[in-house]
């Protein structure tokens, strides 16, 4: 069988998967005592199994299977949870994820065994299990064949519990049903039947099972419902009830020429004992047209699944967004309107033109500008995907370097759920794992330290997530030593960048900024983890390519935090359009806190500097012109109008002209030829045609 | 000129007027030719650019081949023209001129490769030429693209 096709599904699956284990082995090895995890843990593996095995991947397949059988064995409580067995699983999943990247790379999972994970795996669960290792794996297996019915390793033994059918509950119609089959002297069997954990269309499968079963007799009852088994939802295995003429072989052997089914359970009953006491209404009647409609569709399913794709034939694996269909569905009603609108308009140009219609074409336009508004964010929407994605990893990451490292440390985030362009979100994995792996090699100090200086022995890294106005803040703190200002300062000096009075008349903030420069690393040693001089530098570089900013903070001996600004969309904004003098210019709304008419008098001076003092805050009042050089004459007028922005805390008042509205603009990049004004970020066009320049609040403040 | 084209390498050149003297731009580069319009001032941008303009949809820098030449500003007339100059890779960049003349074809022998010259502010003018092209009685200079619009100079 060709499963090329499919090779998306199964990356984004197995990514799924490892992501699962990775998270909960990490919550496994926290609370060795609870039941869930691991629960969780061996249906990912499970999953990760059979879907190998169904790729062809059989190494892959191999190294799940064993780690399955580590799972499995602590699942039933014969294995403590210990550390060795930690890193081994976590070695495992890395292998696998090794397996996974050569699949996406070449389709090909390479030809590494991994001899040594799979010996430590196998000697961990001989250990585990202690001397009767040797029976240990056949409970295993029943265990396993009872949760999921795997069709392969079925040991004779659990063939009773295999045959779900004896626990099928008849409704009383149903019952009825069966009893008169009785009387006619029909035969009643009771069937469950376990498709091949490898099949890839399970309700195909199971419809073709209802279809070779058809010409026989009636289903007069399917456990899980009809419905269910449409819609997949169920496992490997379904039970039903037949009223048929023919007899137990003959049954058997219509649904064994299904294929890929695994097994087959098959037994008389007696209705007498299925009946259910109360007075449920199942569907059976109702299941049988259900079934007879969606039979032919099933099959046609099955059989495109079985055509030879040939077409694909290499494996490039592309990116792809998941998108809810919800939001599709926005889309698509929105291209609805959108082509009512146009239409709308067809017909208007057409018909006469009275000046009646002169209305009638504003209301389209009208209409025209909601419909395109929502289209613009519904579509940003979609290419909105959660930060999840990327911090996910982060968890295990501080686990692997907590070790290395040898200092214990904790990671505590909040705000995976928030959400940033695709893009972002894909670029911004590496810069945040260096300021992690920043915080914990650099930030945290020692253990032993730690408890001298009375600080709690285990340090903590904190990764805060949240929305602000059009950005999105990422925020990494540790409760480190912070930075050592005066370590900073002599290495400046000792690299021949400043002279020592130099450096002593620098503020801390301009002493921080230092880090962000090329080659500057202040690990005494270079480490494995970080201080190889590309550090601080490539993470500003990188985010500021992403149109964001990064600032860090420090206090000495309380830790020290970097602070991630990045834009939430790239193209589009809501904007302030404003007037200087002559000049049009956008501020965007996102962070714009509110609009004040000041008087002349009430502008105050500190430090020589304009301030105003508003509901309690100093704020500092920019004259766009002057730092524009807008030519605007000299009009001194009494009353000035000032936008309020904000970042983060900090405010700042921007003196404008007049204001022309609120306004949706696309954002175009000015060029790379021509050099401008840092407050200045992009410029945009307006609806008659002119260029307005774009000012970015966030430089000023 | 016809019989050269068989054995040697040709190219177009736009011509186009500064002030007395003619310049040639190849036409490889040009995307496109519009009328003076509306310019947008950049605030702090280098001192020969006039600023941007909106060319379907798309915000261009215009820059004053005058100003960059040292020359004296441009004065606009009916004439002017701004020639748009499209770049692999970098995006587009538009040229201010007096006028566009005319397209000319030039043979491979018909441009004279610019000499070193020893006075420092011909020198620089020397890096924008790529050679002078002869076309009948008239000369034209030949701009490097390249190293016109992409400047160290801030």
């Amino acid at each position: 069988m060709d499963v090329s096709q499919y090779l998306e599904i199964f990356v984004d699956e197995t990514k799924e998967h490892l992501q699962s284990l990775n998270e909960q082995i990490l919550i496994l090895e926290k609370e060795p005592d609870s039941k869930e995890p691991i629960q969780e843990i061996f249906r990912a593996a499970h999953s990760l199994k059979g879907m190998a095995g169904t790729m062809g991947y059989k190494r892959m397949q191999r190294l799940t299977h064993d780690l399955e059988n580590v799972f499995s064995e602590i699942r039933e409580g014969k294995m403590g949870v210990t550390d060795e067995l930690v890193d081994v699983l976590f070695r495992g999943l890395d292998a696998l994820e090794g397996y996974l990247d050569n699949i996406i790379n070449t389709q090909d999972e390479g030809d590494n065994d991994n001899e040594d994970i799979i010996q430590d795996l196998d000697r961990i669960l001989k250990a585990g299990t202690g001397a009767g290792g040797a029976a240990a794996p056949a409970p295993a297996a029943k265990e396993e064949a009872a949760q999921t019915a795997t069709a392969t390793a079925a040991a004779p033994a659990a063939a009773d519990d295999k045959a779900k059918y004896h626990s099928l509950v008849l409704a009383e119609h149903e019952a009825n049903a069966a009893q008169k089959a009785v009387e006619e002297k029909k035969n009643v069997f009771g069937l469950t039947v376990y498709i091949q954990e490898t099949c890839l269309l399970k309700a195909a499968r199971a419809f073709l099972v209802f279809k070779a079963l058809e010409p026989l007799g009636d289903v007069i009852k399917a456990e899980p419902n009809v419905q269910d088994i449409e819609d997949e939802r169920f496992d490997f295995d379904f039970s039903l009830i037949l009223v048929t003429e023919a007899d137990m072989d003959k049954v058997k052997e219509a649904v064994m020429s299904v294929s890929e089914i695994g097994e087959c359970f098959i037994g008389a009953v007696d209705p007498a004992n299925h009946v259910e006491g109360g007075d449920k209404k199942e569907e059976s009647a109702e299941a049988k047209p259900a079934e007879k409609k969606e039979a032919p569709k099933a099959a046609a399913a099955g059989g495109a699944a079985k055509a030879p794709a040939k077409t694909t034939g290499k494996a490039v694996v592309n990116r792809s967004v998941r998108v809810d269909i919800e939001k599709l569905d926005g889309l698509m009603n929105l291209v609805s309107e959108l082509i009512i609108a146009k239409n709308g308009l067809v017909s208007m140009s057409g018909g006469d033109t009275e000046n009646k219609d002169m209305q009638g074409f504003n209301e389209q336009i009208e209409y025209l500008e909601t419909v395109t508004t929502n289209l613009h964010e519904t579509v940003m929407k979609v290419r909105m995907v959660p930060i999840e994605s990327v911090v996910n990893k982060f968890p295990r990451m501080i686990r692997d370097l907590s070790k290395k490292l040898d200092k214990k440390m904790e990671l505590y985030m909040t705000g995976e759920d928030t959400e940033l362009d695709r893009t972002v979100v894909d670029e911004i994995g590496d810069p945040l794992m260096h300021l992690l792996r920043n915080s914990a090699d650099h930030g945290l100090e020692s253990n032993e330290e730690r408890v001298k200086l009375g600080k709690p022995e285990v340090g903590s890294i904190f990764l805060d997530a949240y929305q602000e106005g059009n950005n999105v803040v990422i925020e990494v703190r540790d409760d480190g030593a912070g930075i050592n200002i005066e370590k900073v300062k002599k290495k400046a000096v000792e690299r021949g960048m400043f002279t020592e009075e130099q450096a002593e008349a620098l503020s801390d903030k301009e002493t921080i900024d230092l880090l962000f420069l090329p080659s500057f690393s202040t690990a005494d040693k270079i480490s494995d983890v970080s201080g190889r001089g590309v550090g601080l530098d490539v993470v500003k570089t990188n985010i500021e390519s992403l149109g964001g900013s990064i600032e860090a903070k420090t206090k000495k001996g309380e830790g020290s935090s970097f602070i991630v600004r990045l834009p939430l969309t790239l193209a589009i904004v809501q904007a302030l359009m404003v007037e200087l003098g002559q000049e049009k210019y956008a501020i965007p709304l996102g962070s714009i806190q509110t609009i004040e008419n000041i008087s002349k008098d009430e502008i105050k001076y500190v430090q020589n500097k304009e301030v105003i003092h508003l509901r309690g805050n100093v704020i500092p009042l920019i004259r766009l012109d002057e730092l524009l050089d807008v030519d605007r004459g000299d009009a001194a007028e009494e009353n000035l109008t000032v936008v309020i922005v904000s970042k983060g805390e900090s405010l700042a008042g921007l003196v404008v002209d007049n204001l022309i509205g609120q306004q949706e603009i696309v954002i175009k990049s000015i060029g790379k030829f021509i050099s401008y004004s840092k407050v200045i970020s992009g410029a945009t066009i307006l609806g008659d045609g002119g260029v307005a320049l774009i000012i970015d609040p966030n430089v000023l403040l | 000129m016809d019989k050269n084209v068989v054995v040697e390498e040709t190219k177009q050149y736009i011509v186009a007027k500064l002030d007395i003297e003619q310049f040639g731009i190849d036409i490889g580069y040009i995307d496109n030719i519009v009328r003076m319009q509306k310019i947008t001032r950049i605030p702090k941008s280098q001192r020969y650019f006039k600023g941007v303009i909106n060319l379907r949809g798309e915000v261009i820098p215009v820059m004053s081949l005058r100003l960059k030449f040292d020359l004296d500003d441009d004065v606009i007339t009916n004439a002017s023209r701004i020639i748009i100059i499209k770049l692999e890779n970098s995006g587009m960049v538009g040229l201010i001129v007096d006028e566009v003349k005319e397209v000319v074809t030039l043979s491979s022998s018909e441009v004279e490769k610019p000499k070193a010259s020893k006075d420092s502010k011909n020198n620089e003018m020397q890096r924008f030429l790529a050679g002078i092209g002869k076309h009948g009685d008239t000369l034209i200079s030949l701009l490097n693209i390249n190293n016109v619009v992409m400047d160290k100079e801030n």
